[in-house]
This record gives structure tokens, sequence and C-alpha cells, in this order.
């Protein structure tokens, strides 16, 4: 392991080569879509460059993983992405501060009052659409160290961990010293009713416009929550009592300034109902072990709000479940886990019941998976061996399942009898090939032939102070983070992949 | 491309050119033995049963004699294991992680590498958790484990 010297802090991944140079012209940032015609292009990719070396403890720092933004890449066009230096990490030190506030309900402090104290917190840096994502907690000092990227478009998040202290997020460069003296903030505050009464011990939290969550705040005896945050547009979110009590209640475009702005949150009448159901599998034996979810479409009484209940039960064994829900709509799921009892069965789901009163859902039959066998081969239909076949369930629990293809270009998988979406890496004396997603339903076809596509070559060189660096992962990504391509660097830090063409 | 680094000795050939070789000098041995001075004292098998040897790991280092601290350092780690068959055999790689099913991404690279990279997020995991890898070529009875304990800051 080679360490980290505090001081070597490299500026930025600085490109060897001419290519890199093109990219950084090209580039206009890391948001974009990836276009596919007979003449394509692809745009909005992104590289990472993920260092093998693991650090020893907590302490010590090595390597951290990094992304660039990958140039317009078009058909034909082979891309080399050349040298790319792997850049050393930042220490940042700083202390996240803010005034003392009054044990008091609704404490709005104003700008220079209370003094300054140490907060407990975490601290978020996070540049988006990259692997640039940090974390650290501060003690009651608020006092934090941790190591970050070079970047000049980060968005520092610091949580409180009491909510009367202001969530609080800006925009930070790693040039410039960070500085977490955080301003008071207004709080955001209200009251907690069910049917016009106080509902104590409810839970109620901020979600920020990135989506970072604030600390729990929770109601007292006559119903008041208080969340401070610095002004912004905020998602306010009612998660009820512990054990799913309540349906979860979001308030959304909440224009929050730098005073108080109250916000009562009021659950009408909600009557709860049962549901009910027995999970067997094709032979009519119980089935234990399965989870049932019940989500809900509409809770009565919160039509035409953002409510939301869900609730997951386990069958006995005896198969049975049963769930105390809030009137409404809801879609029932049965998931087999993926390992364990129950794993070699196909999920099953009722849409759209109606329970507006206990409902018996009757049988959940659970069919068996089903024996595949298939083929890789690639566009001229010759067969791969050595072809890596992974699959995925779209939607209900998302299981997964893997093998390789034998001598034969063959493989064998028990899948479940729902649409599942299958990554095929190609053998490695392909190198023409690329990564291949190829979705079938194992109910219409247990022999399918899953077809490599042939690829855009892209290639580079990994370097760390101006030397080879090897066992480096490389991955290609498109803006929805979806992975397109990845090599390991080898002895003289050259890689290459091949991204997927139309 | 060129060669991945090699941080471990080679292991010894085992290409069946080889081993016709070594029958062929070990069979006329035994026929002159036998032929010409009416005997050996001690004759070795002419056959050697194939041994199924395990995979080798190459990355992370020492994962064979320690548990690997897994720092979360990001939100998001990339846990890596890089690995190799001595038999040249297709590996696989089954992962035991907090998350029933976690993403991973397993490919072949180079002459006889295998990578298999499984995407954790910090809030799937908490301190001490356990993620362990088992590598295995077409012999599970030589299956080796990885196994790292996350150490979250």
């Amino acid at each position: 392991m080679r360490p980290v010297h505090p001081l070597l802090f490299a500026l930025g991944l600085v490109a060897g080569c001419g290519g890199a140079e093109k990219a950084s012209n090209e580039v206009t940032g890391y948001g974009g879509t990836l276009t596919e015609t007979t003449d394509f292009e692809l745009v909005g990719l992104r590289l990472d460059l993920v260092p093998t070396e693991l650090p020893a403890s907590a302490e010590q720092v090595v390597l951290l993983p990094q992304s660039l933004p990958l140039p317009t890449l078009f058909s034909g066009e082979p891309y080399d992405a050349g040298g790319l230096e792997l850049a050393e990490p930042v220490e940042i030190s700083a202390v996240v501060t803010a005034p003392e506030r009054p044990d008091l309900l609704p404490a709005a402090v104003l700008p220079g009052e209370g003094d300054r104290i140490g907060v407990a917190a975490t601290v978020r840096i996070v540049e988006s659409g990259t692997l640039h994502d940090y974390r650290a907690v501060s003690g009651g000092d608020g006092a934090v160290t941790l190591f970050t990227m070079p970047g000049d478009a980060y968005q520092v998040t610091v949580v409180p961990d009491d909510p009367r202290q202001p969530l609080t997020s800006f925009p930070w460069s790693s040039d410039d010293g960070l500085n977490l003296d955080l301003e008071p903030g207004g709080s955001i505050f209200g009251r907690v009713l069910a049917n016009g009464l106080p509902l104590a011990d409810s839970a109620v939290q901020l979600i920020d416009a990135a989506g970072v969550r604030s600390a729990i705040a929770t109601s007292d005896r006559n119903g008041f929550y208080e969340l401070a945050a610095a002004p912004g547009v905020y998602t306010v979110e009612s998660i009820g009592r512990s054990f799913g009590e309540e349906p979860v209640l979001a308030i959304v475009d909440v224009d929050h300034g730098e005073t108080a702005t109250r916000l009562d949150i009021d659950y009408p009448d909600l009557t709860d109902v049962l549901l009910d159901a027995r999970v067997v599998d094709a032979d009519g034996e119980p089935l234990e072990g399965i989870t049932v979810r019940f989500e809900s479409i509409v809770v009565d009484g919160l039509e035409g709000q953002l409510a939301s209940y869900v609730v997951d039960k386990v069958s006995d064994e005896g198969g049975a479940v049963l769930a105390r829900v809030p009137a409404g709509t809801y879609d029932v799921r049965a998931l087999p886990p993926a390992r364990t009892n129950g794993a070699r069965h196909t999920p099953v789901q009722v849409l759209a019941v109606r329970a507006d009163q206990d409902v018996d859902l009757g049988v959940l039959s659970l069919p068996p998976a089903v024996e595949v066998e298939g083929t890789v081969a690639d566009g001229g239909e010759t067969r791969l061996p050595g072809a890596v076949v992974a699959c995925r369930e779209d939607g209900y629990g998302q299981r997964s399942w893997s093998t390789v293809t034998n001598d034969e270009g063959r493989f064998g998988l028990q899948l479940p009898k729902v649409p599942v979406t299958c990554a095929v890496s190609p053998p490695a004396d392909r190198t023409d090939l690329a990564l291949t997603r190829r979705g079938f339903d194992p109910a219409d076809t247990t022999s399918p032939t899953l077809q490599l596509r042939s690829g855009l070559p892209v290639s580079g060189v990994v370097l760390r102070d101006g030397e080879p660096e090897g066992f480096v992962v490389v991955e290609v990504r498109d803006d929805a983070g979806e992975l397109l391509g990845s090599a390991l660097s080898d002895e003289d830090g050259a890689w290459q992949l091949q991204l997927p063409t139309p | 491309m060129s060669q991945l680094p090699s941080p471990k000795p080679e292991s010894p050939d085992p290409s069946w050119g080889g081993n016709v070789v070594r029958i062929g000098v070990a069979a006329a041995w035994h026929t002159a033995c036998m032929s010409m001075v009416g005997g050996c004292l001690y004759v070795a098998p002419v056959w050697r049963p194939a041994v199924n040897l395990p995979p080798d790991i190459i990355r992370p280092e020492e994962a064979d004699v320690r548990e690997i601290p897994l720092v979360f350092n990001t939100s998001q780690v990339l846990v890596t294991v890089i690995a190799s068959d001595p038999e040249q055999q297709a590996l696989e790689f089954v992962w035991q992680t907090p998350l029933p099913d976690p993403v991973v991404n397993t490919y072949p690279q180079g002459e006889d590498a295998w990578v298999s990279v499984l995407t954790l997020q910090e809030e799937n995991v908490v301190d001490g958790d356990e993620i362990r890898v088992t590598v295995f070529d077409d012999n599970p009875r030589g299956a080796v484990d990885v196994v790292w304990r996350v150490e979250l800051p």
C-alpha cells in the first residue's frame, strides 16, 4: 500500500494526451441522454476510475474513486481517453457551529442572536452524477474531517442531529475553505392532528431539493413539531407514529423563507381494515417466509394528496399473512426471498384491491421457477463460451441470478415466470463485443438466444504520479447511472472496453 | 492489451503437452528397468490424478490471511475482487451481503483473470457488517472465500 502524504494534493484529473483535451472541449456536463440512431452518438457519459487498493483502517486514506465526463462519442470513431492521472484526495477540516437556541417552540432565532455552539451533525459533500459523494459525522464539538476529490461543483449539506438546528445546503469548491457556521434559519413548525385532535409522538421530516433528509422531529403532547431549515423549497413529510399507524403524508414545494413557516398536518378520521391471504405453492402446500407487500394507490380520506401507506408482512408456517391498513385501494405483491425457503418460486401480484372493509384475498399461489436453457451468441450467431449471464427480475423483489456459458455457449438458470433483464458480459477473447442487456419473459420462452452487440472501443491509460497504475476498475455509465462497459487496467495502466452500439 | 500485474508467482504450467512428455519419459524408464535390469525398486505411478486447484485471489491482497477492512470513505463503495484459476476455468462469484440481492458486475479480463465488482451503498450497511464473496471454478469444493468487515466513519 502506498501511503498518502497529506501535502500531496494534486488538482484534478490531468489528461495526458490530446484525446482528453478534446474531451474537455466537447463536454457540457454530466447530464444528457443516450441517443441511438443509425449514425449514432453517445452523449452524457461518464468515466469512473475505482482504485482497488484498500485502506487498512478508517484512519488511513488511499486513492478515492473518481469520475470524469466523457465527450460525445460518434459511431465508427473509437475514442482514446489518453493518460488519466489519478488525483490525490484533499483533506477537509471544519467545525459545525450554530447559534444556541432557547428551548421554546417555535423558536426563530434572529441572525446574530445566541452564542455559537458546536453542533453534532452529518456533513454530506456531493458532486451530482459522480462517485464524488462523501459523508462525515461530527461529534458534540462540531469538529469534522473528511477527504474529497478536488472539484468545484460540490453541494454541501449539513444535517444537524437536533432538528431544531437548521438543515443547510450550499454550493462549494474544494479550492475554498469549508465554513460550516450555520445561519440560524427559521423554523417550519405546526401541529400534527388526527381528526382535529393533537397527535403526539408523530414523526415529521424535511427533504431538501437534492433529496437529503433532515433529522426527525417528534410531535409533543399538544401535537407541535418544529424543524429548522435555511431558506429554500422543501418537502415536509409526516411519517406518523411508529408501527405504521398513519400513512406517510408528503406536502411538497413548501417555500420556506428567513422567518418561520407554519404548516399543520391534519389526518382525517382514518378507518383501519384487515387484509388477509394465504400463500401456497403450485401444489397447494403452504409457503412460510414469503414477504407480502401491501402498497396503497389511494388512501381513503386523503384522495388528491401525496399520501402513501406501505407495509410488509411475512407468511407464517401455515402460509397466512394478515395486515391492518388504512382503508383505501392497494396493490398486493407476494415476493419470494432471494435465497432459502421459497426462493425457487415466482412472485405474484393482485392489483387495485379495493379495501373499504375487511378483505379476504384468498389464496396467493406462487408458480415454481422454470428451467431456462439459453445460448449466448454474437451478431453472426456464433455461440460464445465463457460469457457471464446475470439476470434480474423486472420489478417485484428484483432478485438476481448469474452463471457462465459452457463450452457450447449455453447456459442454464432457474428463473421465475416474470419478465427479467439479463446483462451479458462477453468472453475475454471477444474484445469486439460489448456488455449487452437483453430482456425476455421465461413464462413465454425457456430457450432464449441472447445476442451480444458489437462495441465502440474506448481506451486509455491510468497513471499515478506519471507512472502506470494497474488494478484500477474503469467503468463507463450513462447519465442515469447504468453501467455500459467496464475493464481493469493492466500492468501498463492500459484499459480498453466496448460501449454497446445500436 | 498486455498482461495484468502478477503479484503472485505463476502456477505450474498445466498444459497437456507437458504431461505427455512427462508420461512418455516415465514409461520409457519403467520399460527399460523391467526389460534390462529386471525390475525397479520403486515404480512411481505413470499417471497422476489431475488436481483441480482452487482459484488464486489477486486482489484484495492478503485476502487469504486476514479479514479486509471495508472503509466507507464515500457513500457508495465498489468492492472488487480479482481472481484467476490455475486451470483457466471460468470462475463464479457468490456474494453474501446485508442486501439479499446486491448489484454485482462480473466479467472475464485478459487471458485468465476474472473481476467481480459489488456496489454497496452506505445506507444499506451498518458498522461491523460482514461482506463475503465465495469464488469457485467448476469444483465448488475448492471454493475460496474473501471476507471484508464494514467500517463506517
